[in-house]
């Protein structure tokens, strides 16, 4: 029997992968590459670019040294031991765990920018927005600790992403901490960009982002960090809890299927919708559409003309990323969900929709974001149930249920 | 058929927007100005048929750069830019304001009014007057991101703690040709051209201060703006007159710039 030719081709890739891995990773001083995306898209100049660069290093340190800033929600001993290169000092205690498992996809940065990256579908997590999928928060609140090692437990069906169930459970505390340390560095980057533009054109000689020399820069650097820090403390997490958990029924199956092919939930104008599954051309995830938005401006300034080096470093910042993939929805009925280990993990994602996606919430928004009492979402929680129930219900059954409601 | 009345409406929101309560007080001044459009005018187009016949029946239309027959550019957003750091004082009179909701209605498969304010702490009503289910999806830096659904004559009301530096997009991910902007600011010094293209910040604190002109397609880097040319973000040093009005008349607005 001769091999399957798909083998070789796999392993050269993973070898390929291995090898530019190397290039980066096993050479002298191993660096956080600068989020260029942003950079560019609130038009820093290169000094000022080279500033954020500074100010983000001497907060956060660098991948072979992370440096926690105190603020921070975040363990720094775990840090240091997903942190570094691979290494094993003593039998069974490893090192360098984030290296170990995750750079070949995430990243060096957890840019979602490792050498494997682009052979995916979806692309690997970019954690420094700081916005995940697969979590019980509300949809703008970032994740608990423990929705981080669901993910890593369970890995992501229908992703690349795998299991991690066969690591020590100190070790994936290890690997969630430093992941959330990578968020809040990512989170800080993105507010120093943003500082960097407020900070431009002032008539002053602080005008310079330097904290290192400047004491007034150094607070509004702690200031910065103590507002990301704020977000991701425990005390600040509100976990969607239902308040009751119906049984499903045939009859909530029904009622389900109606909802979701009607105009008041509006499931199947995406899930169901015009080919392919309901894609909009132009409509982006939160992370592919950084990088769709600087391709329209690179096009801009192609039109424009004459800012020749501005076009060269828009140019080098979109082959240095990966190339922006248009929103797919799930087909519904049909595809296997990708993390619903049960009814109620379907029903947070129905009620909050999918953070970072262009999945809606149809439930209400988090209470810290509203005032006064409670508001209802755009579904009651118990048509939200019927969702759930229409969704998992068996698979030939929801199909003809679909077509008699039609 | 409604959908008629959404321009005059829209105008007529943005107008409302921009009054305030009462001006020039001493310690306080009024900027006051218009944009015109030098050059072609473009010709609103119309967005590629959507698969929703709602949205089809409503003819939305492409309004990222809206241009009266007289040259006015609705939605250019006048800001003050206080020092990083430094409040500005806000006039007492902007209170009962803040008290009142701002509004983003999603209105003939459009956001209306395109461009809206709000205050830290103030109400913001997300709604739905179309006979069709929206999302409307706010990706912010500083606040909690938001993406819910507006079923037909749905609303949902939020409020932010904090402010965001620049106008945030707006989005409709059922519609995604809808689009619209929002700024967070702690202080009311902020405006967006009316559909003539006029602006009005009532009650400023007197004195020198940076202010930014920005609009969806560019900032106004370059223009010049009462004999000073913009920085390359569209910012400039103004003087507001203690207990009287600046009055920047004309702003010429070279139509390259939204190219």
């Amino acid at each position: 029997m001769s091999p399957s030719p798909a083998v070789p081709t796999i392993l050269s890739v993973h070898r390929a992968a291995l090898f530019v891995f190397c290039l980066v990773g096993c050479q002298g001083q191993t660096a956080y590459q600068p989020n260029e995306v942003e950079m560019l898209l609130a038009e820093l100049t290169p000094a000022e670019s080279a500033e954020v660069r500074n100010a983000i290093d001497w907060l956060f340190g660098g991948p072979d040294a992370p440096r926690v800033p105190e603020a921070l929600p975040v363990d720094a001993a775990l840090v240091n031991r997903a942190a570094g290169r691979a290494a094993t000092q003593q039998v069974g205690h490893n090192e360098g765990l984030f290296r170990q498992h995750c750079v070949r996809c995430h990243g060096v940065t957890g840019d979602g920018r490792g050498p494997a990256a682009f052979y995916q579908n979806p692309y690997p997590r970019d954690f420094r927005r700081g916005t995940f999928k697969w979590k019980r928060t509300y949809r703008g609140q970032p994740p608990t600790r423990e929705d981080l090692h669901a993910v890593l437990k369970r890995g992501v069906p229908g992703s690349a992403m795998p299991s991690f169930a066969l690591l020590q459970k100190e070790e994936r505390d290890a690997l969630v901490e430093y992941v959330r340390f990578l968020s809040m560095r990512g989170q800080t980057e993105s507010a120093l960009i943003r500082i960097a533009v407020e900070l431009e054109g002032e008539d002053s000689k602080e005008s310079m982002l330097d904290p290192e020399n400047s004491p007034a820069h150094s607070r509004l650097c702690e200031d910065l960090v103590e507002r990301v820090a704020e977000r991701w403390r425990d005390a600040n997490l509100d976990v969607l809890t239902p308040t009751e958990v119906p049984s499903p029924s045939p009859e909530s199956v029904r009622r389900g299927g109606e909802l979701f092919v009607s105009r008041r939930a509006g499931c199947a104008a995406c899930h169901n919708g015009p080919p392919p599954n309901g894609a909009f051309e132009n409509d982006y995830d939160d992370w592919n559409k950084q990088v769709f938005l600087l391709s329209e401006r690179t096009a801009r300034l192609r039109r424009q003309g004459p800012r020749a080096e501005l076009l060269e470093a828009h140019v080098r910042a979109l082959t240095n990323n990966l190339p922006p993939r248009p929103a797919v929805p799930r087909s519904l009925p049909g595809s296997d969900l990708r993390f619903a280990a049960d009814r109620v993990d379907l029903f947070r994602s129905i009620s909050q929709g999918i953070a970072g996606t262009t999945m809606p919430a149809v439930g209400p928004p988090s209470p810290s974001d509203q005032l006064g009492p409670p508001a209802q979402g755009a579904l009651t929680p118990q048509q939200v149930w019927d969702l759930v129930d229409y969704l998992l219900a068996d698979r030939s059954q929801q199909i003809t249920e679909t077509l008699r409601s039609l | 058929m409604k959908c008629l009345f959404c321009l005059a409406a829209l105008s007529a929101a943005a107008i409302a927007w921009a009054e305030s309560a009462a001006r020039a007080d001493p310690g306080w001044g009024t900027l006051r100005g218009k944009f015109v459009l030098e050059g072609e005018a473009p010709v609103p187009k119309p967005f590629p048929p959507s698969s929703d016949a709602f949205c089809v029946k409503s003819k939305p239309q492409d309004l990222s750069l809206q241009v009266d027959p007289a040259g006015g550019i609705a939605n250019v957003v006048v800001m003050l830019r206080p020092a990083l750091g430094d409040q500005p004082p806000v006039h007492p009179g902007y209170e009962a304001a803040k008290a009142q909701p701002v509004t983003i209605d999603n209105r003939c498969c459009s956001f209306n009014p395109r461009v809206v304010l709000v205050r830290t702490g103030q109400t913001l009503v997300l709604k739905n007057s179309d006979e069709t289910t929206h999302n409307t999806n706010l990706a912010l830096f500083e606040n909690d991101g938001l993406n819910v659904v507006l079923a037909a004559g749905g609303e949902q009301r939020v409020v932010f703690d904090r402010p965001e530096t620049a106008p945030m997009p707006v989005g409709c991910n059922v519609h995604p040709f809808m689009k619209g902007f929002v700024l967070i600011r702690d202080d009311p010094y902020a405006v967006a051209s009316t559909e003539s293209g006029e602006f009005e910040i009532a009650n400023l604190p007197a004195g020198e201060h940076t202010f930014e002109f920005w609009h969806e397609l560019g900032r106004l880097r370059g223009v010049e703006i009462a004999d000073q040319q913009a920085d390359r973000r569209g910012r400039i040093r103004l003087t507001v007159p203690d207990g009287g009005e600046l009055d920047l008349g004309e702003i010429a607005v070279p139509a390259e710039l939204f190219q």
